[in-house]
């Protein structure tokens, strides 16, 4: 077995999986709250149990990176590079938007927007269609207009779904109801993360608005 | 069993990663500064500091392995800093230590930053003698505890608002300084003369201090005097600071009895600070013991050092982040 841990933090719902190839062998999460006193590692500790498990049996991570609650993030992203480097294993970055991106576009099969909240009026604003294009961070409805210019039909996704359908009357879009992504898809979809596998000295960061852009030339649909 | 702990201290700015054994000898200390970042601000910004310690933390822990020329499975175990600090980074060095440990199998023990800085004083060679009178006076702390022995440690006082080290960062700041203000204010003091009577807030009235009025005078001053001569200003700042500091420490050495002072914290490193000191120290028949310069601020030798406290009395604090953490807590 080549097991996989996977960990998302970039939501209140802290999740920890542990698959084998492309099959989730096994799942935990907890809502974080102030008083509790459980943390990712505990989470990732308990799941190893469950499964009769040790961290070495661990023979790759996958983290979500983001965007999302920027010490949530940090928190899962500073637990896996450390789990990885202290037992020698790659660890494989993706970012919350592109598992949104997934469970959206397979049931639309369309062009999806998906936007994550930052300070006042800004947001982290990701196109997925087929792939994940862009994710570019500004004024949202600003950003959103940018990329949504040559496209008459998509899929909204994440925290300003209504806001966008109200500012872009003119479009035809489809409230995907979705907030955030499910990191079962951190192993279902893992062979299409392959490339993104990275070893010490190189590991994983949380995404920042200064370093959003992955695709300099898809600006549009 | 293996006598070497791992220290991560990520409690502000600076990422720092030390190997230490139980004697405090010091096998490795590396020290990622943040002060490049922090400049443009004039003081610390906090989701700046959080998003640098995750960059630099896994290089600064694999240095300090290099450079102690030992592996991680020659660590007995991982001492890490949970509180106090900005919580962005605390989190980034908790979490780091617990997956180290995980992966290592090592325990992760929780440390109180403040008592890695009293712990400072005794790195490389034991210099404090109990009991003893700690003047803790840094970036982010300035307080009087006294120190039976060094597991019983008792507040004396605290400051009301700004910290010496903060008075010092926003003084610069007026000042055109730059960040950190501390050792800027006292090259610049030390061309001045102190000859601005700015005021000496609480300076009578018991062991704590407040210094956001001697801060805000040094401001009024300054909007209101033409052509202010700032190594002045910057002499006659630091001059109050140590009259308030002295004075407070002769009051605390005088009800508790002591055999020493010892004063920790970055603006140890102050030397003017270290020179009155001295001197009060040899007028009350007592001795100062100062850390070396290079272990008075921010460090992961000294909660390497700390961590040994908590192993020797079984306090396994739990590796999870506590904002507030008073000196008396382990």
């Amino acid at each position: 077995m080549s097991l996989i841990l996977a960990i998302s933090t970039s939501s209140t719902l802290f999740e920890v999986m542990i698959g084998d190839n492309s099959t989730v062998l096994f799942n935990d999460a907890y809502v974080l709250s102030i008083t509790d006193k459980k943390d990712i590692s505990v989470l990732v500790a308990e799941s190893l149990a469950k499964m009769n498990l040790t961290p070495q049996d661990i023979k790759s991570i996958i983290v979500d990176v983001g965007p999302g609650g920027t010490s949530l993030v940090r928190t899962g992203v500073a637990f896996g590079n450390g789990l990885a480097y202290s037992l020698g294993i790659p660890i494989c970055p993706v970012l919350s938007v592109e598992l949104v991106g997934i469970e959206v576009w397979e049931k639309y099969v369309l062009p999806v927007v998906i936007t994550v909240k930052s300070v006042k009026d800004s947001a982290y604003v990701a196109l997925y269609d087929g792939k994940l294009k862009t994710v570019q961070y500004g004024i949202m409805t600003e950003v959103v207009g940018n990329l949504i210019a040559n496209c008459q039909e998509f899929v909204v996704a994440g925290a300003h779904r209504a806001q966008i359908i109200t500012a872009f009357p003119d479009k035809k879009i489809h409230d995907s109801g979705v907030l955030n992504g499910s990191p079962k898809y951190l192993i279902e979809k893992h062979d299409s993360f392959k490339e993104k596998y990275v070893t010490f000295p190189q590991f994983a960061h949380p995404i920042t608005e200064q370093t959003t852009h992955i695709a300099a030339n898809t600006p549009s649909v | 069993m293996s006598d070497i702990i791992l220290g991560i201290e990520t409690s502000c700015d600076d990422t720092a990663v030390a190997i230490v054994n139980a004697e405090g000898h010091v096998l490795s200390s590396i020290i990622t500064p943040q002060t490049e970042i922090h400049t443009q601000f004039g003081g610390v910004f906090p989701e700046f500091a959080g998003r640098a310690h995750i960059a630099t933390i896994l290089p600064t822990v694999h240095k300090a392995f290099a450079a102690a020329n030992v592996s991680p499975q020659d660590i007995r175990a991982i001492g890490v800093t949970r509180g106090p600090g900005l919580i962005g980074s605390l989190l980034v060095g908790l979490n780091t230590a617990t997956a180290l440990g995980m992966g290592w199998n090592k325990p992760v023990i929780g440390v109180n930053h403040l008592r890695g800085h009293l712990r400072s004083a005794d790195l490389e060679m034991k210099r404090i003698k109990f009991p003893a009178v700690i003047l803790l006076v840094s970036g982010g702390h300035t307080f009087l505890a006294y120190m039976k022995d060094p597991l019983d440690i008792k507040l004396l006082s605290s400051t009301r608002d700004d910290s010496v080290g903060e008075a010092f960062d926003k003084v610069g700041r007026m000042l055109g300084l730059g960040y950190p203000g501390g050792p800027l204010i006292d090259k610049m003091a030390q061309e001045g003369q102190a000859t601005i009577p700015f005021p000496r807030p609480m300076l009578h009235q018991g062991l704590e201090f407040s210094l956001s009025g001697l801060k805000a005078a040094v401001s009024r001053y300054l909007d209101t005097t033409e052509n202010p001569v700032f190594p002045d200003v910057a002499a006659s700042f630091v001059q109050a600071v140590m009259d308030i500091l002295i004075k407070k420490c002769r009051m605390a050495i005088a009800k508790n009895p002591c055999v020493s002072l010892v004063v920790v914290g970055g603006v140890a490193a102050n030397s003017q600070l270290r020179a009155e000191a001295a001197k009060l120290c040899q007028n009350m028949g007592i001795e100062l013991c100062l850390p070396p310069l290079c272990w008075a601020t921010d460090n992961a030798a000294m909660i390497a050092l700390a961590t040994w406290d908590y192993i020797n009395t079984d306090n396994l604090m739990p590796p999870i982040p506590q904002l507030q953490l008073p000196i008396s807590d382990f």
